[in-house]
């Protein structure tokens, strides 16, 4: 680091055009950024770093690994994470029936067993799954990792070197290192603490509920035929429900179920009877419910 | 400018963020692609690479704060280490008179714009009244607005003011809100109204030691680190803020121990049954048996000293046990000083605090003079509730075990150690202090599974999960 009196970070006139240009693009492809994620996806661009998208469900994580794909009009490989994902469904597997078969057809000609062990064990006979199809790709890629909280902590020593490198390492064939290193995503729940190790490796975005303004954004962009103005009630009454005490908050994902639901009535205006009628779209629980019906009750005046 | 980021960075290790070296490398890196005349990108240049973990995040924030905008900054650029131009182009538009401000407070409470709220909250103690003139002063004046009055006061101003306000713009008419505003509106404007309040709470608390000329950073650190921060030692208002952060970490405790149950039902093949099974079938395993992981979950018995100087800590751990009480059958709690007592059902329908101070009030956990009795709680713990023990309970106590010197009667956790399958003891005291002075956890150790150190949250936090 060099140590001058003057700005050693430039004022980056592109900044804040390039910043617009992602926006626009995401936009494009159905996604609403906020500043914030606007400039974390062009950080994680100039950095070539992976980035890790914690919140709680339905704010749009996975969503926004699928705009941006979308966008840079790149292929999106996405590795779902689950109780037991081990290696060889996330990375790759030799595929052993196309190996025997191999052997068989070998039988009879004149080939030593090491040739023969020389020629199964090559890129032929590898099945790729998601994170080496990822690494070898021509084309540029999206990486989506999703739920990445969902897997055992072995898991994510698997993933260091990838996020890290862009390359993997295979005992029989060595090490393999991205011609095009893609743009990796990974959410978490957060039902479990990540390791340092891959935080590490990784920036940081913290997508929680979206405020006022952006919702009805949201709301507006994938419900384009819904009234302005039942549009904002929704959100505020989202957003109400949200501050209180229930089991299950309602997403992003509830909203625009609700407003479709709300557009399909075909009402004015949002009244009492029809937030009671519609709520089972927005809550889970039948407990939510009730307590939402009560505090409509209580608070109106008839 | 290097200086003052690694500065910045220093602070924030101070107050608990695990920064390590790679990190500070991307985040000079990352500073590299962005101007530092845009300061959300400036911000989030610096977040996303130095914060990992989302419990960190209100840290940054305050810090950062403090630090670009606060008397750290402006002593910064005495020094000559700071550009001058950052903290010019970071500064925020005051409104120029009560007229714009509470237009604004307005716009804010409506957009329910929590950002513009905390800005206009440090506008609002610089509100003055003069003979029935309400006037705004220029903020940031040696000894302007703020001191000596308290929150509320600043609120009851502004209220004053919006209602003033209000009656002008409606001369004649009567405004009506109907139908589902009715319902929204008077909700929306309180929660806004309390955030406002808290924020201008805030407000009032960094221009008073603004004023009296301390370091805001150096003192709010300590506030900031709570999970780290001793608990028994811990002054009223940090108490209360850890108050504020068991909540989440209770709930996040929760969900992780939900996800934990649900990976160990699993199960393994259990391959005996399944041989056994597979008689019928010709030798063939067609339907395969599992050994699922031991069925039965434990009673737990919980004894809380709740003394004085124990509350704090006993509420915290109480709270934290709690969160986990899915991985028992059942949860049965008691209170001593020098009696125990129990208090379960103070737990049921109520919130914790009131609970404690219930039991405090109602529960007859004194018998002497006031003071922590180990051994005689312990004695009477033995009588009233051991006989309906079973064996498959984990008893925990938590306590400092300063027995004032008083008989330890540790006989009594030995019998309970061949009657029930687990004891565990968590001690507030950080461990150098243990048995000096009136100290006699090593007396009772000798007789517990295992014995935790649990100064802070933090240690709380991880000692928790592993006691079902
Ligand atoms: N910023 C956004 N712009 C547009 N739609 C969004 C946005 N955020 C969330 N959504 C909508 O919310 C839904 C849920 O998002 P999703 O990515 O599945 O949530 P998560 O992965 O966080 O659980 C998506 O179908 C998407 O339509
Ligand atoms: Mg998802």
């Amino acid at each position: 680091m060099q140590n001058s009196a003057v700005l050693p970070f430039g004022p980056n006139s592109d900044q804040s055009k390039i910043i617009d240009e992602i926006k626009e693009g995401m936009k494009e492809n159905g996604y609403l950024c906020s500043d914030t994620i606007a400039n974390v996806l062009y950080l994680a661009e100039k950095l070539q770093k992976p980035v890790l998208v914690e919140g709680p469900a339905g704010v749009g994580k996975t969503e926004l690994a699928k705009a941006l794909s979308g966008m840079k009009k790149a292929e999106l490989i996405r590795l779902q994470c689950y109780e037991g994902l081990d290696e060889a469904k996330a990375l790759y597997e030799w595929n052993y029936k196309k190996q025997l078969l191999h052997i068989q057809a070998m039988q009879g000609k004149d080939l030593d067993w090491e040739k023969i062990e020389e020629n199964i064990f090559d890129e032929d006979f590898l099945l790729s799954r998601p994170l080496l199809k990822a690494i070898t790709s021509d084309k540029p890629t999206v990486l989506l990792i999703d739920e990445i909280d969902k897997v055992d902590l072995e898991f994510e020593a698997l993933l260091l070197e990838i996020l890290s490198d862009f390359q993997i390492s295979i005992p029989e064939l060595g090490t393999i290192k991205a011609k095009n290193p893609p743009f990796v995503i990974l959410t978490s729940n957060n039902t479990r603490e990540l390791t340092e190790a891959l935080k590490r490796r990784c920036l940081f975005l913290f997508l929680d509920y979206p405020d006022m303004d952006r919702e009805l954004e949201i709301v507006k962009l994938k419900v384009p035929e819904l009234p302005e103005h039942l549009a904002k009630q929704i959100v505020r009454v989202v957003r109400l429900i949200r501050s209180m005490d229930i089991k299950k908050s309602p997403s992003i994902s509830e909203t625009l179920d609700w407003a479709r639901a709300i557009f399909y009535l075909g009402v004015d205006s949002l009244d009492r009877q029809t937030v009671e009628t519609t709520l089972n779209v927005l809550l889970k629980y039948q407990g939510d419910m009730e307590r939402v019906t009560q505090s409509l009750r209580s608070g109106l005046r008839v | 400018m290097e200086k003052q980021i690694l500065g910045f960075i220093n602070y924030l290790r101070k107050a608990g963020l695990p920064i390590s070296v790679s990190e500070t490398v991307d985040c000079f890196q990352a500073l590299t692609h962005v101007s530092v005349f845009d300061k959300q990108a400036f911000k989030l240049a610096l977040s996303i690479t130095l914060v990992k973990d989302s419990v960190h995040l209100p840290i940054f924030e305050e810090l950062f704060n403090l630090y670009f905008f606060g008397s750290a900054a402006q002593k910064a650029q005495e020094l000559g280490i700071k550009p001058k131009d950052l903290n010019e182009n970071f500064t925020y538009e005051r409104p120029k008179n009560v007229e714009e401000f509470l237009e604004r407070l307005d716009a804010a409470i409506e957009n329910q714009d929590l950002n513009e709220l905390s800005q206009l909250a440090e506008v609002a103690i610089d509100i003055q009244v003069d003979a029935d003139q309400f006037s705004l002063i220029p903020g940031n004046l040696p000894g302007s607005g703020g001191s000596g009055s308290t929150a509320g006061e600043v609120l009851k101003k502004v209220n004053t003011l919006r209602a003033l306000r209000q009656e002008e713009k409606n001369t004649g008419k009567i405004r009506i809100i109907e139908g589902l505003d009715s319902w929204l509106q008077p909700a929306e404007e309180e929660q806004m109204l309390n955030f406002f309040r808290a924020a201008v709470g805030e407000a009032l608390q960094k221009r008073e030691l603004n004023n009296r000329g301390l370091d805001l950073i150096e003192r709010r650190i300590p506030n900031v680190n709570l999970q780290e921060t001793d608990i028994i030692t811990a002054n009223y208002t940090q108490l209360e803020e850890m108050e504020r952060a068991i909540k989440p970490l209770a709930k996040k405790l929760a969900s992780r121990i939900a996800q934990k149950r649900k990976q160990a039902r699993k199960g393994k093949v259990d391959i005996r049954s399944t041989l056994r099974r597979s008689l019928n079938t010709g030798g063939v395993p067609l339907d395969l048996r599992f050994k699922y992981p031991r069925p039965t979950k434990p009673e737990l018995y919980l004894l809380c000293d709740v003394s004085i100087s124990m509350t704090g800590f006993s509420a915290f751990a109480l709270q934290l046990v709690y969160s986990i009480q899915n991985m028992f059958s059942k949860v049965k709690s008691f209170a001593f000083i020098d009696n125990t007592v129990e208090i379960t059902d103070f737990f049921t329908n109520t919130d914790f605090n009131e609970a404690l101070y219930r039991i405090n009030r109602e529960a007859k956990v004194v018998t002497g003079d006031g003071r922590s009795d180990y051994g005689k709680a312990l004695v009477s713990f033995y009588q009233k509730y051991a006989p309906k023990i079973g064996s498959n309970s984990h008893i925990i106590i938590l306590g400092d075990a300063r027995n004032n010197r008083r008989p330890s009667e540790a006989w009594v956790l030995r019998e309970l150690k061949s009657q029930v399958r687990r004891i565990y003891w968590l001690n507030p005291e950080p461990g150098n202090q243990w048995d000096t002075g009136d100290s006699i956890i090593g007396d009772y150790a000798k007789y517990c599974h295992s014995v935790y150190e649990c100064r802070n949250i933090q240690q709380l936090s991880q000692v928790i999960p592993k006691l079902a």
